[in-house]
């Protein structure tokens, strides 16, 4: 087969056609033209409605349109690209079925075959893949709740069949159609859920305000579901425990052999700062996370350690219930309303207290600098290289090996020439340069 | 706007990630020489791709989930009329003329479900993309837009 792998531009490129006679005269079998619109990969909900479409939709948090696949049955999914960096080399290759894996044996056989008994498949240069996952329409109709001017209340109907309204088209289009009045209503119930409302005697009249209490409450209630069902993996690694992480100070200290009078200027440090010792009393786990000293450390044998990981523990749900609440603030709700919310999280303690939380933070913030301050003080005595953070080592590393790859890259481009002539001793000898001057001695003599 | 032929006679086809970038974009022709996997028990599989050893690891997608390669065509589907509508006083509500945005027809080419992930010599670790796309924001994304639809279809 004739697909080629070199990816330089040289090598004849199958989209145009006088390229195609050179590759016939390389391999027997011609690889057809890349197609302009290459089929896309997408997962979407089992079993949806044949009437379901992909409509655009402005996205909940930016207004800039996104698609959207609305089952009348199913409900509403949104989109979202799973597709690596655009640095990776990705890309897909469907196989069929039967090309599939197999025991070795039967393979063996075919190979004698030859290429003929091929069988359908599909090559895609971009590695996209567009997951449907379900979208609350609570999330959909709040841009459309924003707009409207504090005071006034208007209907479903108003909101969402507003003609004035750009993007909506597709979706008002949809919901105009019988078999979708089932969702239209689900989403008038969502709309309720954070509104106020006012009935105007029947049912079809009803009107809506957004309400900031009832959607914050809401939203609460949906982070908290997401903390009961469990952060990703990821999310959890680097927004929980790495802001709970306790600083550690690497015990060197003790091993090196310190003079007594710098040791005592350590401990003066310390004992200037008592609020430190005390914090640590309170926060550190029974794992005994710090040990800024062997001073310190007795400290924490004193604290009882039933409370500190009871605490600990509260403390790690009230993070992740914050991250779970910013993820929904910066991915679902328009910006306008984002710094409304946060202030009103802020300053309604009772619906959630972040109190404890803060104070937490607070104090890893203060350990950390300390500890920081501790270990420039240590860092006079002995510069080890693990006292410095991970990251400046890594960047560290990285500059190092850039350097390096540079002077490789130069190596290769210079002449063998003219590194040996860079060898010879030229302290001696006249610039050459100087030989081209103008010669004004000459005119003078 | 976009809607789905309802033909389900696509073929199954199973997805591989690569790890590399092929130029080109298209049906192709795979045979056994080229291209063939052998799964062990693990879930994991191996294959050898231009003298280079892959190794996979199969992310099947969550339940509830079908895996489609669509293709865009120009086909379209014309919305029929919308039927007369009567208010309550028996008159012919005056229905606003709006223009309806055209719905194309994306051809089912094959279904999937379940994916496999390559990796040069190693697995894909659990920080690829791909695997965590399909594995965690999956479940996360349910977890977040499920809402409980406490009112039902019935007056209250």
């Amino acid at each position: 087969m004739a697909v080629k792998t070199r990816t330089k531009k040289a090598a004849p490129k199958p989209s145009t056609t006088a390229s195609d006679e050179i590759i016939t005269s390389t391999a027997k079998k011609v690889l057809e033209p890349s197609v302009v619109e290459p089929p896309l990969l997408l997962i979407l909900p089992e079993g949806s409605s044949p009437i379901a479409r992909i409509v655009t939709l402005p996205s909940p948090a930016t207004t800039t349109p996104c698609r959207f696949f609305v089952c009348p049955e199913k409900g509403f999914f949104e989109f979202t690209k799973a597709a690596p960096p655009k640095k990776t080399c990705r890309s897909w290759l469907l196989a069929p079925e039967d090309c599939a894996p197999e025991s070795a044996a039967s393979q063996q056989s075919e190979v004698g075959v030859d290429g003929e008994a091929d069988h359908q498949g599909y090559v895609l240069e971009k590695s996209d893949l567009f997951i449907a996952t379900p979208c609350d329409p609570l999330f959909l109709v709040l841009p459309l709740l924003v707009d409207g001017e504090a005071g006034s209340y208007l209907t479903f109907a108003d909101f969402v069949y507003d003609q004035d309204r750009d993007g909506w088209e597709h979706l008002q289009q949809l919901l105009r159609q019988p078999e979708f009045t089932k969702l239209e209503k689900i989403m008038e119930r969502r709309m309720a859920a954070i509104c106020d409302t006012l009935d105007m005697g029947d049912e079809q009249d009803r009107m809506y305000q957004l309400s900031m209490q009832k959607l914050l409450s809401e939203l609460v209630s949906k982070a908290k579901k997401m903390v009961k069902g469990g952060l990703p993996a990821t999310m959890e690694a680097h927004f929980v425990k790495q802001a709970l992480e306790m600083p550690v100070l690497s015990v060197r200290r003790e091993e090196s052999s310190v003079s007594i009078a710098i040791e005592d200027e350590a401990e003066g440090a310390e004992s200037q700062t008592p609020s430190k010792e005390m914090s640590q009393v309170t926060t550190t786990s029974t794992t005994s996370s710090v040990s800024v000293s062997t001073a310190v450390t007795s400290f924490s044998d004193d604290a009882t350690p039933d409370e500190p990981t009871k605490q600990q523990g509260d403390n790690a749900n009230l993070l992740r219930l914050r991250v779970a609440l910013n993820f929904l603030l910066a991915a679902y709700t328009p910006t306008p309303l984002r710094t409304k919310l946060s202030t009103l999280v802020a300053s309604s303690a009772t619906v959630l207290d972040f109190g404890p939380l803060d104070a937490h933070l607070m104090r890893i913030a203060e350990l950390k600098k300390q500890v920081q301050v501790l270990r420039s003080l240590s860092d006079n005595i002995s510069r080890k290289r693990c006292a410095e953070d991970d990251d400046e080592l890594a960047a560290k590393l990285e500059a190092k090996k850039r350097k390096k790859e540079e002077e490789e890259f130069k190596k290769k481009n210079t002449s063998r020439g003219v590194t040996q002539l860079a060898k010879a001793d030229t302290s001696g000898m006249k610039k050459l340069s100087s030989f081209f001057t103008k010669a004004p001695a000459k005119a003078e003599g | 706007m976009q809607a789905i032929s309802s033909t389900s006679a696509a073929k199954s086809l199973t997805p591989n990630i690569l790890p590399c970038s092929i130029r080109h974009s298209g049906p192709v022709g795979i045979t056994k020489q080229y291209w063939s996997p052998t799964s062990s028990s693990n879930g994991t599989s191996s294959a050898y791709f231009r003298g280079r050893k892959l190794r996979g690891k199969t992310v099947k997608l969550p339940a509830g989930y079908e895996g489609v390669l669509l293709e865009k065509t120009e086909k379209q589907i014309i919305a029929k009329p919308a039927a007369p509508t009567f208010d309550e006083n028996g008159e012919l509500e005056e229905v606003t003329a709006v223009q309806d945005v055209e719905t194309k027809v994306m051809d089912r080419k094959a279904s999937f479900e379940e994916v496999v992930v390559w990796g040069h010599d190693a697995l894909p670790e659990g920080g690829d993309e791909f695997v965590k796309g399909l594995g965690e924001w999956m479940g996360f994304a349910e977890a977040i837009h499920t809402y409980d639809d406490v009112d039902s279809d019935a007056p209250s």
